[in-house]
């Protein structure tokens, strides 16, 4: 059996090769996003400790309390080092202006672990010296000196304090994947930083105490014991695996993301492997019939194909572990302009079993529908005059693909590690898949009605097109996917842009300030009037937290290993927050009522009623809140009830200062509260001007100038995209060896009919122009539909998903257009150049397979 | 005089052996003539049907149709000629199984760019007794309504000579006969020059004249 295993493959050469072809290069994707996750898992987990710097950390956005602190000494065990760190962003000046910086004040044991390496080459370790940070001077990030054109030695002002940079930061083991921070960091002693007097009441601050443990401790129990002692969901505490976790959040987004784009792929390379092997088999039946009537048992004659299968599934995995192998170090260049740690990508154990399993498994899965008829051949077709044995197609043979169905739901769920995001996926590609298998249906039946005194030739191709449907439908669906991928990640793209830049019937400010003390409002006011300048959006923000909805304790999450998706972490994140309060009488303009009716008047606080709440309705959504849910709050220590009474949509990216939670005029008004305001739309070199001019009157005051914003997070976006769109047209790539897979089997079917219709007087041109025809008006109809879905995919997900504006990109859909079909046609001709212009003569020597 | 074979040769490179499987053919056929070649497998009967076709070349000799000399001219012009004056009916029938009987009969009139193409069609093959075929698809045919198709595909453009190899080959005796019957008629009626290759004695007896080719030259 094994030896006729081999040996049909052997005399199968080119179906073979491109079944492997097919299968290697869907895998190839899948297996590059798995070495990426492992050994993006196994770097999280070797350099945890140093994202946190310490075994555990104690972390909270208020000052954590004297009574909270002994409490959590009470439970360390004996040889226990502490340690303090506070974050917080601040403003700061010098000579080339002023910026924004994240401020990290730490003391002289930080930190536990890891490293700072410095400009001069210095380690600072624990142990170390910060003697530099003791006597007022810093440490900063390089681009802040790029930024404000500084020098080692050069002074910036932070609050009150004059400090001069001490040394330059070149490596930093805390620094995490995090693409969000906007702020290049700078290193201060905290003594230093307590004494300019930045960290105020609302400061938009972290306090954070950092634990070294004895090597015997058990992190777990010991965090378990303290949040016992400490049940404030606002003080945190993290492990080095959830700091790991935590910091790799957006790359493990992305590799979610690229996974499912990844299984595009896979899924174009099966399709690809099941037209090949449709074909193959079914060519076999007439042998199959003639080894049964010779005594081999038919299901012997399926273990023959079913050994074929894994086999060419093995090699195909070993071809794609090798191609993976060579991709790997590429994706790692890419890598390393996301991640500031350097992730060595390699091919793991599990990644090459993985690898052979799929591709034993996933061939099998893929084509046993095909093989599965063989039990209805009949030795009396043998008898028939048909060169072939035709089986025809059974309604019950469609079940044989459910196994296929659910394998690829269960991928994709694994690959975006959430059942939620995992089922819209399939739910949209298989909507996506039934809407060009439809269009390219119908339109090929429509064909029929084509005008009769067409050319000869392309009559012939919209002929073979219509009379093949299964082959024109399968290289539809095969390059519309394809196209639908890769146009759909630059529509979005542009929209987003488009969105971020000028969101809908709004006009983004200048800069956005926070921190703003309750004491500064007002003379702020008068320094921006004096300026002709208006402060817009006004906004008060008083810190909180939820205690009950309905009366039911609303807790931390204790168990973070119950998590199991993404969903699900992202929940117990927002649980475990606090919540910025804010009121005000009126919605702002990037704000909409959408459920409820938004509060009016003064709330009587001599009354049992609860006073009115508007919740973001998407905040809702995660906590799971509903209208008329009681919520009680802690506002610095005073209990308040409060009644959801509306839900609102909010537009975030208006940079307009913007709250989950607005609570009605009268409740907060004598609450101890910071501001947030806004400055509108100027020239660059005027909010350069008045940024300088605040940030010397108003030292404590944060701005984030929101144009640089836009644009640094534009930046960030194009860099996670650009991985997200090489997978994209890793899937067209799959797609076009579908096609060229199809094509060259489909022309070497043809060979007869190609030399027939010399023999009938046509000239080889003809024929070659009657294939180009027919692969190109293939091409033309697959990148019209999948151009024409992924457009109004895009209008769905910037309408509804991102709330956003559509902005059509009309570069990338002509491109693809026209890519796809001239491509369609080159493969065609490369595909058919041999036979075409091969001697028609044959026809008389050869016999029709 | 419709075709003449002038000192036909032609031989095969297969590895670095020439095989010589026509050796120097000298024949003659006059107009509406309908000559049988008969020989054993492998005496280049194919061989000789390819070079009468021009579908190959000789290495050395000329054909001569209706005093054209077909081995002087060039692809472009073989192609054009072999579709005006020369059809051609196989063993295997070589239908295109995509199209209907009526669309592979108007074929070679499409290639040709002719007027009334449907009609000519039609008639051809309601002449074969397939007038209530004409939507059916080969794979639809029993062998025998295929290879009527396949004739009235090679004489839907009247060519002056017709080629046929081994027509009746794939069919069972009966069904054989009668589609012989429909392809001698159809030439006679009009006086049409054919060459028939066949193994069937029987079939060689139909035909005015018997040529036999062994060891590429005839007998």
């Amino acid at each position: 059996m094994i030896r006729w295993i081999f040996r049909e493959l052997r005399n199968n050469k080119r179906f073979s090769a491109f079944f492997i072809l097919n299968l290697a290069l869907g895998l190839t994707g899948f297996l590059c996003l798995d070495a990426f996750k492992s050994s993006m898992d196994a770097a999280l987990q070797a350099n945890s400790k140093n994202f946190l710097s310490a075994d555990l950390a104690v972390e909270s956005r208020r000052d954590i309390r004297d009574d909270e602190i002994k409490a959590i000494r009470g439970k360390l065990p004996q040889g226990a080092q502490e340690g303090r760190l506070v974050e917080f962003f601040s403003m700061v000046a010098s000579k080339g202006g002023s910026r924004l910086v994240q401020v990290k004040a730490i003391d002289q044991t930080y930190p536990f672990y890891g490293e700072l390496i410095l400009g001069s080459g210095e380690k600072i370790q624990s142990t170390s010296s910060k003697e530099a940070l003791q006597q007022g001077r810093a440490w900063v990030y390089p681009e802040l000196l790029s930024q404000l054109k500084l020098q080692v030695g050069d002074e910036i002002s932070i609050g009150q304090l004059k400090i001069p940079i001490a040394d330059v930061i070149q490596e930093d083991s805390s620094q995490t994947f995090r693409l969000s921070s906007l702020a290049p960091k700078i290193y201060l002693d905290l003594g230093v930083a307590q004494r300019s007097q930045l960290i105020q009441f609302g400061s938009t601050k972290s306090d954070v105490y950092l634990l070294k443990l004895p090597a015997e401790t058990s992190v777990g129990a010991l965090m378990a014991q303290m949040k016992t002692v400490v049940p404030d969901p606002m003080v945190r505490f993290e492990d080095p695996e959830e700091a790991g976790e935590d910091s790799a959040r957006a790359l493990q987004y992305l590799s979610d993301y690229l996974g499912l784009v990844s299984l595009v792929a896979l899924f174009l390379a099966s399709l690809g492997t099941a037209y090949l092997y449709r074909s193959f088999v079914s060519q076999r039946f007439k042998s199959i019939a003639i080894l049964n009537s010779l005594g081999l048992q038919r299901s012997q004659a399926q273990w023959v194909y079913i050994g074929q299968l894994s086999a060419l599934g093995l090699v195909a995995a070993v071809v794609s572990l090798i191609a993976a192998y060579f991709l790997l170090p590429f994706l790692a260049q890419i890598l390393r302009t996301l991640s500031p740690i350097d992730i060595p990508l390699q091919l793991s154990l599990k990644t090459s079993f993985l690898a052979l399993l799929m591709g034993a498994l996933g061939s099998l899965i893929v084509c046993y529908p095909f093989l599965f008829p063989i039990r209805r051949i009949k030795l009396s077709q043998l008898f028939q005059e048909e060169s072939q044995i035709k089986l025809g197609f059974r309604w019950t043979d469609a079940a044989l693909f459910l196994p296929s169905l659910v394998f690829y739901y269960v991928l994709s769920v694994w690959q975006a590690n959430s059942i939620k995001v995992g089922s819209v996926f399939v739910g949209l590609f298989f909507a996506s898949l039934a809407v060009l298998l439809l269009i390219g249906w119908l339109l090929i039946q429509a064909l029929k009605y084509f005008p009769k005194d067409l050319l000869w030739y392309v009559k012939q191709s919209l002929l073979q097109l219509q009379r093949r449907p299964v082959a024109s439908v399968s290289a539809v669906v095969a390059l519309g996917l394809g196209s639908l991928l890769i146009n759909l990640m630059p529509q979005l793209k542009e929209s987003l842009k488009a969105d971020l830049e000028s969101p809908r019937n709004l006009k983004l400010p200048s800069l956005f300030m926070f921190d703003i003390q309750d004491d500064q409002i007002d003379p702020l006011v008068s320094f921006l009037n004096e300026r002709n300048i208006r402060m817009e959006f006004k906004s008060p923000m008083v810190r909180g937290r939820i205690l009950a909805v309905n009366g039911e304790s609303y807790e931390r999450v204790e168990d973070a290993s119950q998590i199991q998706s993404r969903e699900e972490e992202a929940e117990v994140r927002f649980r475990n927050r606090g919540v910025n309060l804010s009121y005000r009488d009126q919605l702002s303009s990037s704000e909409e009522i959408v459920e409820g009716k938004f509060y009016e008047g003064v709330w009587d606080g001599n009354t049992e009623n609860p006073f009115e709440l508007s919740v973001e309705k998407r905040y809702a959504e995660r906590l799971n809140l509903k209208l008329n849910d009681i919520l009680l709050f802690d506002v610095q220590g005073v209990e308040m009830t409060g009644k959801i009474t509306s839900f609102r949509t909010v537009k975030w990216n208006s940079f307009q200062p913007n709250f989950f939670i607005l609570v009605q005029s009268g409740v907060l008004e004598q609450a101890p509260k910071t501001f947030l305001g806004a400055i509108p739309q100027m020239q660059p070199n005027e909010v350069a001007q008045i940024q300088d001019a605040l940030v010397a009157s108003f030292p404590n005051v944060s701005m984030v100038d929101v144009a640089r914003s836009v644009k640094r997070i534009f930046e960030l976006g194009e860099k996670m995209t650009w991985s997200l769109e090489i997978m994209a047209a890793l899937s067209l790539l799959a797609g076009f060896v579908v096609l060229f897979s199809m094509a060259q089997h489909q022309v070497q079917m043809r060979r007869w009919d190609l030399n027939m219709l010399k023999i009938l007087g046509a000239k080889a041109g003809d024929v070659q122009k009657s294939l180009l025809i027919e692969f190109g008006v293939l091409g033309l109809i697959a990148s019209f539909f999948g151009v024409t879905l992924s457009l109004a995919l895009s209008l769905i997900l910037n309408l509804i998903v991102f709330d956003g504006t559509f902005l059509m990109n009309w570069k990338w859909p002509v491109i693809t257009l026209i890519s796809v079909t001239l491509l369609s046609m080159c493969l065609s001709w490369i595909a058919s150049f041999r036979w075409v212009n091969e001697k028609a003569s044959v026809i008389l020597r050869g016999d029709r397979a | 005089m419709s075709l003449k074979l002038n000192e036909i040769k032609k031989s095969y490179q297969q590895a670095d052996l020439g095989i010589e499987v026509l050796k120097g053919l000298k024949a003659e056929v006059k107009d509406g003539e309908v000559v049988a070649i008969v020989g054993q497998s492998g005496s280049g009967k194919s061989t000789l049907l390819s070079l009468l076709a021009g579908l190959d070349r000789p290495d050395s000799g000329s054909i001569e149709v209706f005093g054209s000399e077909m081995t002087r001219l060039t692809e472009e012009e073989m192609t054009d000629f072999r579709a005006r004056n020369i059809g051609i009916v196989f063993q295997q029938f070589h239908l295109m199984n995509h199209l209907t009987a009526l669309e592979n009969v108007m074929l070679p009139l499409e290639i040709l760019g002719e007027n009334e193409i449907e009609k000519k069609a039609t008639e051809m093959l309601q002449l074969m007794g397939l007038g209530h075929r004409l939507t059916h698809f080969p794979g639809q045919l029993s062998g025998g309504e295929c290879q009527r198709v396949a004739i009235a595909r090679a004489l839907v453009v009247n060519p002056k000579i017709l080629l046929a190899d081994e027509p009746s080959g794939n069919l069972d005796t009966e069904t054989g006969e009668k589609v012989m019957d429909v392809f001698f008629d159809a030439v006679k009626k009009r006086n049409m020059t054919t060459i028939l290759v066949t193994h069937s004695e029987q079939l060689a007896k139909r035909c005015d004249r018997q040529l036999t080719l062994k060891l590429g030259q005839f007998q």
